[in-house]
């Protein structure tokens, strides 16, 4: 263990409150060879009044960070968002990232999959295994996770609207293996309400969204211990033009809309609460993102303490993924989008995120050659593993700048919310298209910005290099992915024992009509060799279907 | 020629900004639907999932100027291909440009000149030029 600290009053205690959690972390120098401190805090009779906004960390209100010794305990979880063409291609890939030092898979499944067709189905046809891995029934996930340690890593199933129906093929295929829900460890994105926000992967109606979200939350809590099945989402929005104000506060009042539901349900908060985790994005400036990590923790602290009542202190930490690179990627001299998502790694690093995705430098052209993938890899890599970000919690704490921009951050994100309320909670600021107007009017703004040379971008805007676009070595799209698997479909269909999958699919709907829990059904459904579109469609028969509101 | 295309002439242009198929990037046909209004110009916004037989319907019945694509999934070479037959079948090949917005390549770009397209807007396309470079297509076919 490092070296006792200095300061008096408080530290002390913290190191004696968490002594056990602080026992493992790794020894870590300073340039001039002495032991590093875990923790860096002034001393308690000059700042008493410090600890009473921020606190330190591993303690509410979790300013400082969830754990006490954040990364000096563990590193985050390194992932890169991965899939594309079909279940062995795919598989392949993840082998590839795993060998290099990947945590687990998290899985991207294509456009057809993510809005609930079929590979077979016409719409779907220019897009099968384009943007991601297409999938189409229990099969598919077999070979996709054939001969991976399934156990023994973190599995994250990106599959938005089609979330329920996902994890219901998922565990269909694992139980072929003999793994059980309980043997899983991973998170899901089930938050539906995201989908009709920004990314356009909408299905029914939100109530039936919220609903299986429920289902969802209910179906985890009991059977899936070492599982977060809600990721609370704010990049998608970003993606599509937000502010981080408009990102953490967007993404807060959904989550209020699905904790809302879940208690009038009677799901215990502290069980549902303390598996719950969020996702925020990561621009260039990065001591702010880094400020608004901070502030949305204290927030969210503080919300399911005192709205929710939980009584858990866990329930109140929130943890963060970070996704770093997407729309502020530049299709001009790509390999600069290197540095933009070493900056964006950074700003996650110092915020003290939990996990994080960052995508190739290529991102704005394609999905991710082995060889953008790999550097994507190492930049995370490189920052947690060789530079100084990581060496104490929370290094920023106490930064007059960031304790400011915290603040600020977080009673702009808070009045966000409140109009949000004022307006009826998120669903009705859905449904009338007020998110989305309000997000579209940032992205304009933002647009003109950029353009204007208001907000530098070097080699776009500023320093102009390129002026066109390169002709990258991009991901080469698999041309025969979608024969394969149709053929695939056709077998299955004639395979299968159909009385029993239309029984399955009866049941599924009945259920639907009803109040029951939907995933069991799903299973059901997943087992008897149903695909993907049949689940969809039965549900949607019942539920309907949401209509985009005009811009 | 008749009295009718002296009201054409006239009233404002209008186009319509589509999204096809599966694509929920919106976030540039939105932009692009706000910069071309602010010029002036009528714009139709179709939102997500559209079919290329519901997107040329629509530009059939508004009696639209142009015909905007924006794709951001690379199926664009497919997508736009769809219109245009669909345009075709139709019979209105020729009489209602098609352009096309997103991450397309040089290449790409070439390809969809020579299927039919009229022009092609990559990404970081100035704002303030989009409005006259519609307006010139237009002038073309009035």
């Amino acid at each position: 263990m490092a070296a006792t600290p200095a300061a008096d009053g408080e530290l002390p205690d913290w190191r004696d409150r968490h002594a056990k959690k602080l026992a493992g972390v790794t020894d870590r120098h300073s340039l001039v060879g002495e032991d590093l401190d875990v923790l860096y805090a002034p001393a308690d009779d000059d700042h008493p009044s410090s600890y009473d906004t921020i606190g330190l960390p591993g303690e509410y209100p979790y300013t400082r960070g969830v754990y006490p010794g954040m990364y000096r305990d563990r590193l985050w979880q390194m992932r890169l968002y991965s899939g594309f063409g079909d279940a062995e291609s795919t598989n392949a890939r993840w082998r590839f990232l795993i060998e290099h030092g990947n945590n687990g898979v998290s899985a991207a499944f294509d456009l057809p999959t993510q809005v609930g067709l079929d590979s077979d189905s016409p719409e779907a046809v220019p897009e099968v295994g384009r943007v991601g891995v297409a999938v189409d029934c229990v099969r598919d996930f077999e070979r996709m996770f054939a001969g991976l340690p399934v156990q023994e890593m973190g599995i994250s199933l990106n599959a938005h609207s089609t979330a329920p129906f996902i994890l219901a093929l998922f565990l269909a295929a694992m139980e072929r293996r003999n793994v059980t829900p309980a043997m899983i460890t991973g998170s899901m994105t089930t938050d539906v309400l995201k989908d009709y926000v920004a990314r356009g992967t909408w299905i029914y109606p939100p109530a039936h969204g919220i609903r299986m979200v429920g289902d969802i939350l209910e179906f985890c809590s009991s059977e899936m211990p070492r599982f977060y099945p809600l990721v609370i989402r704010g990049p998608d929005m970003r993606d599509a033009g937000a502010s981080p104000i408009q990102e953490v506060a967007y993404a807060f009042a959904n989550a209020i809309t699905y904790l809302d539901y879940a208690q009038a349900r009677g799901l215990d908060i502290d069980i549902i609460a303390s598996r719950l985790s969020a996702q925020f994005y990561y621009y260039g400036d990065f001591l702010q993102e880094a400020a608004k990590t901070r502030a949305a923790r204290r927030l969210w602290a503080h919300l399911i303490r005192t709205r929710y009542g939980a009584k858990n202190e866990a329930s109140s930490l929130l943890r963060v993924t970070a996704s770093v690179g997407g729309t502020h990627f530049q299709v001009h001299e790509p390999e600069t989008n290197i540095i933009r998502g070493t900056l964006g790694c950074l700003g996650a690093v110092l915020g003290g995120c939990q996990g994080m995705l960052l995508a190739g430098y290529d991102e704005a052209f394609d999905i991710p050659t082995e060889d953008t993938a790999r550097i994507a890899l190492r930049t995370q890599q490189i920052v947690g593993y060789e530079s100084d970000a990581t060496a104490v919690a929370d290094p920023l704490g106490g930064s007059w700048f960031v304790e400011q921009m915290t603040d600020e951050i977080e009673l702009l994100v808070r009045e966000k919310m409140e109009e949000i309320e004022r307006l009826g909670g998120s669903v009705t600021a859905i449904e009338s298209g007020y998110m989305q107007r309000e997000i579209a009017s940032n992205a304009y703004r933002q647009e003109r910005q950029e353009q204007s040379g208001e907000k530098p971008i070097v080699g776009v805007n500023l320093f102009q290099g390129q002026t066109t676009p390169p002709d990258l070595v991009v991901h080469a799209p698999d041309a025969g992915v979608g024969e394969r698997q149709r053929s695939q479909l056709q077998a299955l269909r004639s395979e299968r024992d159909e009385a029993e999958t239309s029984a399955r699919l009866n049941a599924l709907r009945s259920a639907a009509q009803g109040t029951d829990n939907l995933i069991p059904f799903m299973i059901g459904c997943a087992h008897a060799d149903a695909t993907l579109g049949e689940m969809v469609d039965v549900l949607r028969d019942v539920f309907g279907e949401f209509t985009e509101p005009p811009l | 020629m008749s009295f009718a295309s002296e009201t054409t002439e006239n009233r404002p242009v209008r186009v319509i900004v589509a999204k096809l198929g599966l694509d929920g990037h919106d976030r540039g046909a939105k932009v692009v639907a706000h910069a071309l209004r602010d010029a002036g110009i009528e714009v139709i916004y179709t939102g997500l999932r559209n079919t290329a037989r519901d997107v040329v319907a629509t530009a059939l019945d508004e009696d639209v100027d142009v015909i905007g694509l924006s794709v951001l999934s690379g199926a664009h070479l497919a997508l736009a291909q769809q219109v245009l037959e669909e345009l075709e079948a139709r019979g209105a090949l020729g009489e209602i440009p098609v352009v096309i917005g997103g991450t397309i390549s040089a290449g790409d770009a070439a390809l969809l000149r020579e299927m039919g397209v009229s022009d092609v807007f990559g990404v970081r396309f100035p704002l303030d030029q989009l409005a006259p470079r519609v307006q010139a297509l237009v002038k073309q076919e009035r």
